[in-house]
């Protein structure tokens, strides 16, 4: 099985809806053989990035977009960003709780929501328990929030009762029957060592139970069953703020009104343009283009320090969250602007001098080397993250972050061709992998992207001493119309303009919202989003509306 | 480090009862750990990345001695005190060295901590599809012990297939311990605790946990079967926080908690302290130990020769050959900078011998009713790949050590390319299993080891 991009495997699948782009597809298929393949891929079921069509379709045949379906996604966890997010809210804290003691979700291709990897361990289960014994304790000790919260007097009989009805409901996101309630009531009545101390015990009984770490999606019990308002509503919360639903959605679902599709895109875009979105996209925006952590280079570069991590990776933020939610502004233009946002210190890192404090907005001067490269050049996405080969890593970042092409080296390759690249040097070896198969399959299509930010050290530092030319490669874009590159400024230009762009990120958005890759039918969902935002003018906000408003939305595949 | 701690896994366990049915599947195991609680086994891992250079590590087939190491293994003859760690004697004689397995038989992907316990087709996902080798065995060994297995993994990395490399099955990655203070909070706060706050505390929490069950209960009778086995796993943590909760641990007396440190030799040394401390309060029977991922390891405050302290494990594990490599050589010619690249690597491989010898001295000084616990024990070293350089994982620098089922050490044992599956075969036939074969491809145990 060879892989290309994904995303082109996508469209080849869609060809019906997408004839325009039939000559780029066959072109990438042919261009990177051996790029990924096993023997024994059929045998695993771990829904990889670009994984194959599952059960929602057979792998030979492309999706039948006129039909409504979706790919099968196994119960869900929350992730521990959902997890805190909801627990700010459950706790009506100014901040989401820090909840050190639960491990960090393990994470496939970046993104860390996917469920198939997240499971509910020993650890988790202490730390879950943990947690809710001290947010617990703190609310009772904490009286006008106790009162919010609670919504009646502890003191009074009938609050108990009260707050399993309304905390329970926020937490489970369901209706608890009597008997529940009714059980749970008792049993804290027992437990419960005081007054208080009962509701602490509903506390730790609610936030440890599965009904709330899990996010149940039951439907109407068919194999592709469709959504309970309910559930439809929390779907819809933590797709776009990443927690449970609040009251107030919980109640619209119920009076009917997420049941057409005019009321759940109403709803929908009254929730994007919160600024709850904006803060789970936070993390989004970090997971796909790999900027949370940043290494400490193994040699410092002039005017670096380990202050300046920080400052990078919130000159980004700035950066995305402008392109991203500014209305009428395109998104790709974070590609391409000449301004960005930085400290005084990154600027001087930068060969700029940058007046004022914090964080400035900063047009680049004519010739500078970040001249109109926007994203491109920001030393938080730029510097190393790995040990890998530099040139090669940044090719493979652009092409997998924002054309979804997969290209890992074929199994036992390294080993075969180790020989073959002793003692070169290293413009010889960078010659020798272009040019022999089968490396040139993924090579030639990666470093004359990486040799075009060469004068870039791991660092991000641009060090004007290098010249491309002793490379021996010449910068080329491999699948573009034009294909050769004056500058870094010309690749951020025609990867803005990249065909493949729009139905990438719209990938990227579908994985890390619903938590597992895209299978079967769920091509259509994800192709239609990427096509509403080349529609939108590349409104960031439109690709998930598109996909909260794709008839699949409201389906889910039973794991089989 | 205690020592001389005299076990008895019932005053461990006392007012262990678990007072709650457990499901008939658990009551099973249960019932077959108490039939081996009188003679406890034990299975450590050690992860060490990034391989050696198998020419320079590889002995000859035959029983080791002192005269025989070759320049990687010499310091099983003894070493000196090293910063934290302590000198050591002669050691070989409780090393087995197990040579050319075939590790490219599971796992596909140049450096994957996680098939490092693995004998499961990563099936391209870098990912184990069966259970890592620990948890096949924790299945079998746990018995009663509060914490059924325990993972210090002293990275921060998330990437499933770097920061994990414990999996109790396919998809199912197990949560590690990634720092020494959180170590020590979860396993040895409570002993300061004054008792009657501690009762008082168990009964809450188990009531909490019966609550858990019954709404898992409740909600399994709404899902279908994949839904099921995933609340399962959430059940099956009720059980083991059960026993975490009800255990008391009076053999134990509360170790000092470990100073906070950057320095990852620091905390990895505390963590196989603390770990070494777990297995002798039988605290756990099973301990998998990660010292860094792929790229994390460097031996900056270490004074070892011929420039290693300059650069990163990895890069030095490529020689003159990869791009990822030690720059610094780049000039010399090529004879020179080969044998200075090929002095780095021997130094490297030498520092994680002296950490293995230092983990199975550490467990070797603790003594139980019947010896000592490396006695009871199966100690194994893994890495993700053989030869650094390369990335070859045809020739993989396992080691074992100590004695459960009465394993023989002091040796040599040439695979001659067998698979990962019949080497952990081997392994899980000392716990007493009889296994034809295990893995995928599965292969049936080594002859001779």
């Amino acid at each position: 099985v060879h892989r290309s991009g994904t995303a082109s495997r996508r469209t080849l699948k869609a060809l019906v809806v997408r004839p325009a782009l039939l000559l780029p597809v066959l072109l990438l298929l042919g261009s990177c053989q051996g790029s990924i393949g096993n023997s024994l891929e059929e045998d695993s079921d771990i829904a990889t990035p670009g994984g194959g069509p599952g059960p929602g379709g057979d792998p030979s045949q492309p999706a039948d977009c006129t039909k409504t379906d979706t790919g099968p996604s196994v119960l869900r966890r929350l992730s521990k960003l959902e997890y805190r997010l909801t627990l700010q809210d459950l706790f009506h804290l100014p901040a989401p709780p820090e909840a050190a003691q639960v491990p960090e979700d393990g994470q496939q291709d970046g993104f860390h929501t996917i469920a198939a990897l997240q499971n509910v361990s020993d650890g988790h289960l202490r730390a879950y328990l943990e947690v809710a014994e001290t947010l617990g304790k703190e609310l009772m000790a904490d009286a006008p929030r106790r009162q919010a919260v609670l919504g009646c007097d502890a003191a009074q009989a009938a609050c108990l009762k009260t707050f399993i009805t309304t905390f329970g409901k926020l937490a489970y996101r369901r209706s608890l029957d009597d008997q529940e309630a009714s059980a749970l009531a008792n049993k804290a009545v027992m437990v419960g060592r005081s007054n208080d101390d009962r509701f602490q015990f509903v506390v730790e009984s609610l936030l440890t139970s599965p009904s709330f770490l899990f996010r149940v999606e039951i439907g109407d019990n068919a194999e592709v069953a469709t959504l309970q308002p309910t559930e439809l509503a929390s779907r819809l919360s933590f797709t776009l703020w990443g927690r449970s639903p609040s009251a107030d959605l919980i109640a619209r679902a119920e009076r009917g009104e997420l049941d057409s599709a005019e009321g759940l895109g109403a709803a929908a875009r009254q929730m994007v343009s919160d600024p709850k979105t904006q803060e789970f996209f936070q993390a989004f925006f970090k997971q796909w283009l790999n900027f949370a952590e940043l290494r400490t280079p193994k040699k410092a570069p002039p005017r670096w320090s380990e202050a300046l991590l920080p400052e990078m990776i919130h000159e980004t933020e700035l950066v995305l969250n402008e392109f991203a939610w500014t209305p009428g502004v395109p998104f790709t233009g974070a590609l391409t602007t000449n301004h960005t946002y930085v400290t005084p210190a990154l600027g001087a890192f930068y060969g700029m001098n940058v007046a004022g404090t914090g964080s400035v907005r900063t047009e680049f001067a004519a010739g500078h080397a970040r001249q109109n490269t926007g994203l491109l050049t920001h030393a938080s996405l730029i510097s190393a993250k790995s040990d890998s080969d530099l040139i090669a890593s940044r090719g493979k970042w652009i092409r997998s972050a924002f054309l979804c092409e997969k290209l890992d080296p074929p199994p036992g390759v390294l080993a075969t061709i180790q020989a073959d690249l002793a003692g070169l040097s290293y413009p010889e070896v960078i010659q020798k992998r272009n040019t022999q198969s089968p490396c040139a399959g993924c090579h030639a299509r990666l470093d004359p992207i990486g040799v075009g930010f060469a004068q870039f050290d791991e660092a991000g530092y641009f060090d004007a001493s290098v010249k491309i030319s002793d490379y021996g490669l010449t910068p080329r874009f491999e699948g573009a119309a034009d294909p050769e590159l004056s500058s870094l400024a010309d690749l951020a230009g025609k990867l803005s303009q990249a065909p493949e762009l729009a139905e990438c990120m719209a990938q990227k958005v579908f994985v890390y919202t619903q938590g597992r890759f895209p299978e079967g039918n769920d091509v259509c969902s994800v192709s239609a989003a990427g096509q509403r935002l080349v529609t939108d003018n590349y409104q960031f906000g439109s690709i998930v509306a598109s996909l909260i408003e794709s008839p699949a939305f409201r389906l889910r595949r039973v794991p089989q | 480090m205690r020592t001389g701690v005299r076990l008895s896994r019932r005053t461990v366990l006392r007012g262990g009862a678990v007072a709650v049915a457990l499901p008939f599947l658990e009551a099973m195991e249960e019932k077959r750990a108490a039939a081996a609680a009188d003679t406890p086994k034990r299975f450590v891992a050690l992860f060490i990345p990034n391989g050696t250079d198998p020419g320079q590590w590889n002995p000859t087939e035959g029983p080791l001695s002192a005269a025989s190491l070759p320049p990687c293994l010499q310091d099983m003859a003894g070493f000196a005190v090293e910063r934290e760690w302590p000198a050591m004697g002669a050691f070989f004689s409780d090393v087995t060295m197990v040579t050319k397995v075939n590790h490219e038989t599971v796992s596909t992907y140049i450096h994957s901590p996680s098939m490092s316990l693995g004998a499961h087709h990563d099936g391209g996902t870098k990912l184990p599809s069966g259970p890592t080798l620990d948890q096949y065995l924790a299945n079998h060994i746990a018995g009663t012990t509060p914490y059924r297995n325990l993972v210090f993994s002293n990275t921060k990395d998330t990437a499933a297939e770097q920061g994990f490399i414990s999996f109790r099955d396919k998809n199912q990655p197990e949560d590690a311990l990634r720092d020494p203070a959180k170590i020590f909070d979860t396993l040895f706060k409570n002993l300061s605790v004054p008792t009657a706050d501690l009762d008082a505390l168990r009964t809450r929490r188990q009531s909490v946990l019966d609550w858990i069950r019954d709404d898992a209960k409740r909600l399994q009778l709404r899902l279908g079967a994949v839904d099921k086995t995933r609340v399962d796993q959430h059940l099956q943590s009720v059980s083991e926080l059960e026993k975490q909760i009800q255990a008391t641990s009076p053999a134990c007396t509360a170790p000092a908690v470990p100073a906070a440190s950057s320095d990852q030799h620091t905390r990895f040394k505390q963590m196989i302290d603390l770990g070494v401390l777990a297995l002798s309060c039988d605290l756990t029977r099973v301990l998998v130990l990660q010292y860094s991922n792929s790229w994390g390891l460097d031996f900056k405050p270490y004074n070892l020769p011929d420039g290693v302290a300059d650069w990163s494990d990895h890069f030095i594990s490529h020689k003159l050959g990869d791009r990822d490599r030690a720059t610094d050589l780049d000039g010399l010619p090529s004879a020179d900078a080969m044998a200075i690249a090929n002095k780095r690597v021997i130094n490297t491989s030498r520092f994680k011998v002296r950490r293995f010898g230092y983990l199975i001295n550490a467990m070797k000084s603790v003594t139980t009713a019947t010896g000592n616990l490396l006695d009871d024990s199966l100690v194994l070293y893994t890495s993700e790949i053989g030869d650094g350089d390369s990335h070859g994982r045809r020739d993989m620098p396992f080691m074992l050590a100590g004695h459960a089922g009465g394993f023989k050490t002091g040796r040599t044992v040439n695979t001659k390319d067998a698979p990962t599956g019949a080497f952990h075969c081997s392994i899980i036939n000392y716990f007493g299993l009889q296994l034809a074969q295990y893995g995928n491809p599965a292969a049936g145990p080594i002859a001779g080891l």
